[in-house]
């Protein structure tokens, strides 16, 4: 049976091919749209080099202060992660660090921009990292201060020229010069928490990190020992947070309200995007993606049952015939949702190709530096799922309406 | 003959009904990419003000340094900067300068007017020549202020007729500092300069407004961004003599120089990028409704065959065929657009995200002009097909 | 009055040739009607599009009021179908969406100067000739294949043309029906002097007309006076 709803799926679809142009232009499309999203979704979100252990992984990177109409927003201080966040008992790792500091390198009279990320040691065991050279620097460099640092692959080849080794070398960074130890594979520029073109260790800071401010420009990792212990750490973590001492004044202002976060990465992200004081409702965010999604695709679906209720105008004797020889209402609606999942499928393909050349027109364009986005398979399967809906979503009303048409008046062609 | 299509299309809503609805949806697509592009336009249409092509910027961030040696270091930079030759004009400012995407904003009241604006701290007067300001009253800062019992402010044109209207500023005292607690400061305007937006093209705040401080004034915070605009064609090899220049001021200091043409392409590059995609995605959201609604009307006609030959038949010339398929589609079109103005009026009514309401009638209008367009194009070669129909045959296909 | 004059017409495709009429020469009067019989295929209804100037004959010369139509463009030939010429077809050709009062103005729509009010007046007149009067708001699908025939009439002498041409206006109805229908074409044409062309398959229809014509192969066969109204 699937076998002949094929055959006839594959004569329709030939049938009309300025039709099947336009159903398979609007397929594609939407569904290419909607992969380089998912795409785009699972490269800031999806576990990603260095950010691999995303599901043991509690980000601390936001701090808000509030009090007499006063609210400070900032990240957190060095004092306060040390004081407060590194002491905690439950995580297995914790591994502190400064956002990223904008500086300007001169190689050769040319300026080389580079992101840099004042760490401790437990970075590199928190993290993953690959090293193509050297490796990372440790807790003993870190306390005694030492001048090493390790870079990407990019730096490495625009600060030292193609193909040379770094290791052993020294990069002048804000007019301090570092030994580089190691190189690592480079970091998209979309891992917001983790990006960066240089690692140095933060005893080298300029500014007095250990200021005993809560706020400050410092994040925070900490690693549960497993997926099951996430809970328990941020039971912990809250626990210290809401015992924390308000610190009374500053800059004059009385302080009130502290609010610190431990998030995983999708939390984190919605809280950003969704300025989330409280507790991130991830059910919430998920339907205002989905709504999202449906919304965009709205038109194309209500494009497609338009095209296919044409479709099926034209095809009423065809219909009719069938009718009169006995298929039921039921045999023809799986017919049709058959040939336009069918449609949908080849739409999706197309659309897959699509996407991946977009894809990789956007890794080559630099508009996102370093990026690797790629079709997975989580998005490859994702987007056989959007296929299917997308062929039911269209093909249902039209079916129904098909399986409506009375067979005589399917005979005659006149429909009302 | 109108009224003939109206109660065609308004008998045939359930067959048209899936029109209607594309019609809508496209609308509101339009509807706010327009919005969105002609506030972009709105705002692009209001000067910036500023001649950044020549603009550096030096961000020199002291660590932990007494106050005092900091101001002296940073008023030896501006020295030693601008004895070079390159250099043409040096001056400090506050953080927020052009493309920074710092900002900073606080209100100004007169006359129980206020406008919320960006404030600009000037540490030298040398920072109209840095930005190339034009001014169109008054005069800009002088040494002279520092002596003066007045402190002195000056306006962008956009403050001044939000402030003023169009009455002469110079000369007038205005308030600021007006949260709870703050003490109430007041300034007198000595000139207005045309423009200064520094969030750049696609802002739309232009209300900006100067207040005059000094180095040696340590009553008032120092800033320090240091803004110098170099000669005309100067090789951005230049740059390592600047930092050259400033370096000796000490490791605890951070030196970060920019160029504001490249502070502007990343601007430029991070606001519009989003826009862009927007713009690719609509369109082709678009072009897919309008080969949909062109397949669609095409088919329309092969079940309307017989239709056609009976008007022909009656007396209609196949002009009067032509323009009644065309006028059908433009009323299906209006019955969508009806639909889709009623919800787009609500934005302006509610005031929702904060446009002007200018904005969002414009966008109605162009909106409307665009879908009706796109129906026509869609609907002519149709159309066109209708009306070559041959009565004859027509009639007898049953 | 319309005049055929060595009306030939030939449908060209690419392989064959076929002849659908050959050598008509026909007059029909004004006031008189006039049925045409013959089989399926004799070009009967050919001959009626011709006469409704909705086909142009491959030669020969159709003359209106003793104006010869051969030379006239499109937009004249749509003016003069809907200031002289009203049709009637088997399948009444009804549009489903509109109200059978806007059905009948539609011939009106596509005449200059008239308005509305007028437009309206005029449909509800031919209504009421039709005995249609309390249907004006009913469409088309609630109606029975007489009514709609009728509708149909009453839409081809709303413009008060001067011929009616009828192609098999009975054929897909009941005898009864048929009947009715039949009643208002003869009335028309007593009546008002309508003259009226209609093709029929049924030869009691044909009997009941002033003027046969039989056709076969595309000719002319016969031609035979069969009721004298003046008898009666």
């Amino acid at each position: 049976m699937l076998k002949n709803y094929l055959k006839i799926a594959w004569k329709v679809l030939q049938r009309r091919k300025f039709f099947t142009f336009i159903s398979l232009f609007g397929i594609s499309f939407t569904l290419m749209v909607l992969m380089v999203a998912t795409s785009f979704a699972d490269y800031i979100l999806g576990p990603h080099m260095p950010e691999v252990k995303t599901d043991r992984m509690l980000y601390v990177n936001r701090l808000k202060v509030t009090g007499e109409g006063y609210t400070m927003n900032t990240n957190p201080g060095f004092y306060f992660l040390d004081k407060y966040v590194r002491p905690l008992k439950t995580p297995q790792d914790i591994t502190i660090y400064s956002s990223e500091f904008a500086y300007n390198a001169y190689v050769d009279n040319r300026k080389l921009p580079l992101g840099v990320r004042f760490t401790d040691a437990s970075l590199w065991n928190v993290l993953d990292f690959v090293f193509t050279e050297g490796g990372p620097f440790n807790k003993a460099e870190v306390e005694s201060i030492a001048r090493v640092a390790v870079i990407t692959e990019a730096t490495r080849e625009n600060y030292f020229g193609e193909g040379k080794k770094a290791v052993g070398q020294y990069i002048e960074v804000d007019r301090t010069k570092y030994k580089v130890v190691g190189v690592v594979k480079n970091i998209a520029a979309t891992r917001t928490n983790t990006y960066a073109d240089v690692w140095v260790p933060y005893t080298n800071l300029k500014e007095d990190y250990r200021k005993p401010e809560f706020g400050g420009s410092f994040e925070a990792i900490l690693l549960a020992r497993s997926p099951e212990d996430m809970a328990v750490v941020k039971a912990e973590f809250y626990n210290v947070i809401k015992d924390v001492p308000i610190p009374p004044t500053s800059n004059g202002v009385h302080f009130k309200n502290l609010q610190v976060h431990a998030d995983t990465l999708v939390e984190s992200f919605v809280r950003g995007v969704g300025r989330v004081d409280g507790e991130v409702n991830l059910l919430l965010f998920s339907m205002f993606v989905i709504l999202g999604v449906l919304f965009f695709m709205l038109l194309p679906t209500i494009n497609l049952v338009n095209i296919n209720i044409s479709r099926i105008m034209e095809r009423t004797s065809e219909i009719g015939v069938r009718k009169a020889f006995g298929a039921s209402s039921s045999t023809l609606v799986v017919q049709f949702l058959v040939e336009n999942i069918i449609l949908t499928l080849i739409g999706g393909l197309i659309g897959l190709v699509g996407a991946q050349g977009v894809l990789m027109l956007i890794n080559d364009s630099g508009l996102i530096p370093y990026s690797d986005l790629s079709i997975n398979p989580t998005i490859f399967v994702f987007s056989l799922l959007i296929c299917i809906v997308f062929g039911i979503l269209s093909g249902v009303y039209p079916a129904y309406k098909m399986s409506k048409l009375p067979a005589v008046a399917a005979l005659k062609g006149g429909i009302v | 003959m109108i009224r003939h299509l109206f109660k065609l299309i308004w008998n045939r809503k359930r067959s048209n009904f899936l029109m209607i609805l594309e019609v809508f949806f496209s609308f509101l697509v339009l509807f706010g990419v327009c919005s969105l592009l002609i506030s972009f336009y709105i705002n692009y249409k209001k000067p910036v003000g500023i001649a950044y092509e020549n603009i550096w910027v030096l961000n020199a961030q002291a660590h932990d340094i007494p106050e005092l040696e900091k101001r002296q270091r940073l008023e030896q930079m501006v020295k030693r900067l601008d004895a070079l030759d390159e250099v043409e004009y040096v001056a400090i400012g506050s953080e927020n300068g052009p493309y920074t995407r710092n900002t900073w904003n606080s209100g100004l009241l007169y006359n129980n007017k206020e406008v919320i604006a960006n404030m600009v701290y000037v540490q030298h007067d040398a920072f109209k020549d840095v930005m190339g300001l034009e001014m169109v009253e008054g005069r800009w800062f002088t040494e002279n202020d520092a002596s003066s019992n007045q402190e002195p402010i000056i306006l962008t044109l956009d403050a001044k007729e939000q402030l003023f209207g169009d009455e002469p500023a110079v000369g007038k005292k205005v308030t600021m500092g007006h949260m709870p607690g703050d003490p109430i400061i007041e300034k007198k305007v000595v000139g207005v300069v045309e423009a200064y937006k520094p969030g750049g093209e696609l802002e739309s705040m232009g209300e900006s407004y100067f207040l005059r401080t000094t180095l040696a004034d340590t009553a008032q915070q120092s800033h320090s961004m240091i803004y110098i605009r170099v000669k005309p064609g100067t090789s951005p090899v230049f740059e390592q003599r600047i930092l050259d220049q400033v370096s000796g001021a000490g490791p605890s200091w951070t030196l970060n120089l920019q160029m504001m043409p490249d502070l502007r392409t990343s601007y430029l590059k991070q606001s519009l990028s989003p826009v862009i995609t927007l713009l690719i995605v609509c369109g082709f959201l678009i072009l897919n409704v309008a080969l949909g609604l062109f397949g669609v009307l095409w088919q329309s006609i092969n079940k309307r065959y017989s239709e056609i030959g009976l008007r022909r038949a009656l007396g209609a010339t196949s002009g009067n065929v032509y323009k009644q398929f065309l006028g059908e589609i433009l009323v299906v079109a209006t019955f969508g657009l009806l639909l889709g103005c009623f919800f787009a009026v609500q934005f302006p009514l509610l005031g929702v995200f904060d446009f002007p309401a200018q904005i969002y009638t414009t966008a109605i209008i162009v909106s409307v002009l665009l879908i009706y367009a796109l129906v026509i194009l869609c609907a002519i070669y149709p159309s066109r097909q209708a009306a070559a129909i041959h009565p004859a045959t027509a009639l007898h296909e049953e | 009055m319309i005049t055929l004059s060595d009306i030939e017409k030939v449908y060209q495709t690419k392989a064959i040739e076929t002849v659908a009429l050959q050598n008509v020469n026909l007059t029909v009067p004004k006031g008189e009607f006039l049925s045409i019989m013959g089989p399926s295929g004799c070009g009967k209804s050919t001959l009626l599009n011709i006469m409704g100037l909705l086909d142009l004959p491959s030669s020969g010369v159709v003359t209106i009021d003793g104006q010869p139509i051969k030379t006239y463009k499109d937009k004249k030939l749509a003016h003069i179908r809907n200031e002289k010429i009203g049709f009637v077809f088997q399948s009444y050709h009804l549009v489903n969406d509109l109200s059978v009062l806007d059905n009948v103005e539609l011939p009106l729509l596509y005449r200059n100067g008239v308005s509305g009010a007028e437009r309206n007046k005029r449909a509800k007149l031919a209504l009421e000739k039709v005995g249609l009067s309390a249907r004006t708001q009913h469409y088309p699908n609630q109606l029975s294949g007489g009514q709609r025939q009728r509708v149909a009439i009453a839409r081809a002498l709303v413009g008060n043309p001067e011929i009616i041409l009828a192609d098999e206006p009975t054929g897909n109805l009941d005898s009864v029906m048929g009947e009715e229908v039949m009643n208002i074409l003869l009335n028309l044409n007593r009546e008002d002097g309508t003259t009226i062309v209609m093709v029929t398959h049924d030869e009691n229809m044909a009997m009941k007309t002033e003027r046969l014509v039989r056709f076969f192969d595309g000719q002319q066969v016969s031609d035979s006076k069969v009721y004298d109204y003046a008898k009666v």
